[in-house]
């Protein structure tokens, strides 16, 4: 039997616009209405995922159009000629660095979800290695094969999502959702924080687009796919709301866990509706957590060139797993997510600031 | 190559053990399905400590299939009671006693008695237990018994054979009349406990072998303590008010005739006047529509003028229940539970930022608002006849 070869490690457009809501859309919004209830009143709280939304998207598109102005070069090479080969093996190490801590997180929580909802008596340390593994044999394999699987499962996390949303329209009371913008702006602005940084995962385009066939195109998609999860959020925030109200999901660990628990479907022949959306939501983690895992090698191949990438994954997974488990407990886990969060968003903004002010100072050429 | 191939067959039987992946796994024969819970207060001991019962009423499956002879069977279900300091506590001892453990998953119900509800701080840190066990659905109807909450587990209906089971398909029927209000689910009960505003559980008693559905608790919204209770008429006051129910009859005399009219639809319309937040008027109007069901004269009813009064008539009778239950609010409970300060949110947030703390404690802004109760009422139909008794004498 001949192993299937893909013709060349190249992506299309469309697998970067389904890229990017794949990597954003991963355990962050599980948990995001209890942040963003707490520091807004009512269903505010929209108004700030809009407003991070539309920072992730200029970012987004800030980003690669930079990328895109060098066509098929690996992010180690431009970053290279704009601010000369040492700083920029140190930013790619950074993103490598910073990526295999998402992975980490996302592992854990993961794990902890699972735990809390499916299996009571598996230790943590057990459910987390058995889906790290996943991962690892994921990553280990072709680049365009991770991608052609983002394209297959998002329309199934699209489906899964927008039924538990519909399932809950008959629990939706509108009065929930008053008083209308009486939050204050430091209300909005705390908010803006953590919705903001529910969508960092966008930084994978100073990597992917170098994979693209026609680079010059994927700024459009990439927003447009940027977009998904900016919508998608909104929705699920103001389902979360009207369900449960403010104060509820302010104390709810996992609400939009809690909204599919209570998704009703009529006629009550099938219950236990989570049980699904549980099954579903761990291939969207899946998706944001391989494509973590293979940013970061796929960083670290660029600064060492002559090592193999097995090599790279089988080191770093060890790292991912002992990171992963070292939070002792919820508090301590779900801090560590929020300082990844801005972390990442920070790190992602800062280097394109960077490559773009001294990409124009030294008037590097192909600079769009 | 040969051995790195027989190096492979010890490597399959051990992926195999793991591919089973059954740690979590419990047969479902296995389960203790419990479908009803119900809290007492624990009738023995010194109360130094304050020591409540739990009974979990579990199926037994084997008894509940097609019955065989209608006499002389099990009944499907086991009540199993224990007592202890807490629900945690006696949940575990519970499995001293039963085989199988007890399952939540499925729970349908979960009645609470009088007195618990009434203790200072039992109740709120009891519902604690419910909505942080995640095998509890948040769609958990919760009830409160007006006497021992083990009783109402205790009935033996039909046809439904299950106690929980009959009650929460009772409890379901509750738009069609007007002394029940919708049953409240443990996850709306969690919003109310944690906010601040009073609210209503229903309540239940039983009567030899059935069960009695109408009436609600009154609960302080701040210390989530019971502190009375609304019966039936009380209750049609108070749903008339909130004003969103689908059924329900009126009963009401007529030149010494008694009629009975049908409530189809009834909405109700607040109006909050804040312009002095310490004594606001309130004007509620309750439009009513439905149908004419039942006479006892024999009047036509086609004359517009004698249909005109018996419309007055009605909402006469609206507006008395309205202001009985405003009253028992306003002046024996204190409390708001007719939910105007979610309407003052909604329309008046800024009134209520700067009266929050003062609307059903401190200087009970509630109790001094002037509420007015006007009802609108439009009989829509009366049946197929004008009259189904001759002309007696007019």
């Amino acid at each position: 039997m001949k192993r299937f070869e893909y013709a060349d490690e190249l992506i299309s457009e469309r697998e970067i616009m389904i890229a990017i809501p794949s990597i954003v859309i991963g355990v962050g919004i599980l948990s995001l209405p209890r942040f963003l209830a707490t520091v807004t009143t009512a269903a505010d709280g929209w108004i700030s995922i809009l407003a991070g939304g539309v920072l992730a998207i200029g970012m987004t598109w800030i980003i690669a159009k930079l990328a895109a102005s060098f066509p098929h070069q690996s992010f180690l090479s431009y970053a290279s000629r704009i601010v000369t080969k040492p700083v920029a093996v140190v930013l790619t190490f950074l993103f490598a660095f910073f990526f295999l801590q998402v992975v980490a997180f996302q592992v854990r929580e993961i794990a902890d979800i699972s735990k809390q909802y499916l299996f009571n008596r598996t230790p943590v340390e057990v459910l987390a290695l058995v889906f790290l593994l996943v991962v690892v044999y994921a990553v280990s394999g072709s680049r365009a094969g991770l991608f052609r699987l983002n394209m297959m499962f998002f329309p199934i996390i699209l489906f899964i999502s927008s039924l538990v949303i519909f399932f809950s329209i008959n629990r939706f009371e509108s009065e929930h959702l008053f008083p209308m913008f009486q939050t204050s702006f430091t209300g909005y602005l705390k908010g803006l924080g953590s919705a903001a940084t529910s969508y960092i995962g966008f930084g994978i385009l100073w990597f992917y687009l170098s994979l693209v066939r026609q680079p010059s195109k994927a700024p459009k998609y990439a927003i447009t796919g940027m977009c998904i999860p900016v919508v998608l959020y909104m929705v699920i925030f103001i389902a979360c709301i009207g369900v449960f109200g403010n104060e509820v999901t302010q104390n709810l660990l996992f609400p939009v866990v809690e909204l599919a628990k209570g998704a009703e479907i009529p006629g009550e022949f099938f219950e236990r509706f989570e049980s699904v959306f549980f099954t579903i939501w761990i291939m969207a983690i899946f998706n944001t957590t391989t494509l973590g895992l293979d940013i970061s090698v796929f960083a670290l191949t660029q600064i060492f060139k002559n090592t193999p990438k097995y090599t790279i994954i089988f080191i770093l997974s060890p790292l991912v797993y002992v990171t992963a488990m070292y939070p002792q407990n919820l508090i301590e886990v779900s801090s560590f997510g929020t300082y990844i969060g801005y972390v990442i968003f920070g790190y992602t903004v800062f280097v394109a600031v960077l490559l773009l002010v001294v990409g124009k100072l030294r008037g590097v050429k192909a600079l769009g | 190559m040969d051995n790195r191939k027989l190096l492979h067959i010890p490597m399959y039987f051990f992926m195999i053990m793991f591919l089973t992946g059954c740690w979590d796994q419990v047969n479902i024969e296995e389960h203790g399905f419990v479908l009803g819970v119900a809290v007492d207060m624990a009738d023995d001991g010194p109360s130094e400590k304050k020591v409540f019962s739990l009974t979990n009423q579990m199926v037994s499956p084997g008894d509940l299939g097609t019955p065989t002879s209608d006499s002389g069977e099990e009944p499907p279900f086991i009540n199993i009671t224990a007592s202890g300091e807490s629900i945690f506590a006696i949940s575990r001892n519970m499995l001293k006693e039963v085989s199988r453990a007890p399952y939540h998953e499925h729970l349908r119900l979960i009645v609470i008695s009088a007195d618990v509800a009434q203790d200072p701080e039992l109740f709120a840190s009891m519902m604690d237990v419910f909505v942080r066990n995640q095998q509890i659905r948040r769609g958990v109807k919760v009830l409160i018994a007006e006497k021992k909450a083990k009783n109402i587990l205790e009935i033996n209906p039909k046809p439904e054979r299950l106690p929980a089971m009959h009650i929460d398909m009772i409890t379901d029927n509750a738009h069609n009349s007007m002394d029940m209000i919708e049953p409240v689910t443990l996850g709306g009960l969690h919003g109310d406990l944690l906010n601040e505003f009073s609210y209503v559980l229903p309540t239940i008693s039983t009567h030899e072998d059935k069960v009695d559905y109408n009436g609600v608790a009154v609960f302080n919204g701040v210390n989530d303590r019971m502190v009375g209770s609304l019966n039936g008429s009380e209750t049609i006051g108070m749903n008339l008010i909130k004003g969103d129910m689908q059924g329900g009859y009126i009963k009401f005399e007529m030149e010494n005739h008694s009629m009975v009219f049908e409530l189809e639809r009834a909405k109700s319309r607040i109006k909050i006047d804040s312009k002095d937040p310490t004594n606001m008027d309130i004007s509620i109007t309750i439009d009513v529509e439905g149908n004419l069901a039942e006479m006892y004269g024999s009047k036509t009813l086609l004359a517009s003028s004698y249909l005109a009064k018996i419309e007055e008539k009605i909402a006469e009778q609206i507006e008395q229940l309205a202001y009985q239950t405003i009253d028992k609010a306003q002046q024996e409970y204190k409390l708001d539970i007719l939910d105007i300060d979610k309407m003052l949110i909604r329309k008046h947030y800024n009134v209520w930022e700067k009266i929050k703390k003062d609307w059903e404690n401190g200087e009970n802004y509630f109790s001094n608002s002037n509420i007015h109760v006007s009802a609108d009422v439009k009989v829509r139909e009366f049946g197929a006849t004008d009259r189904a008794k001759d002309k007696e004498h007019q």
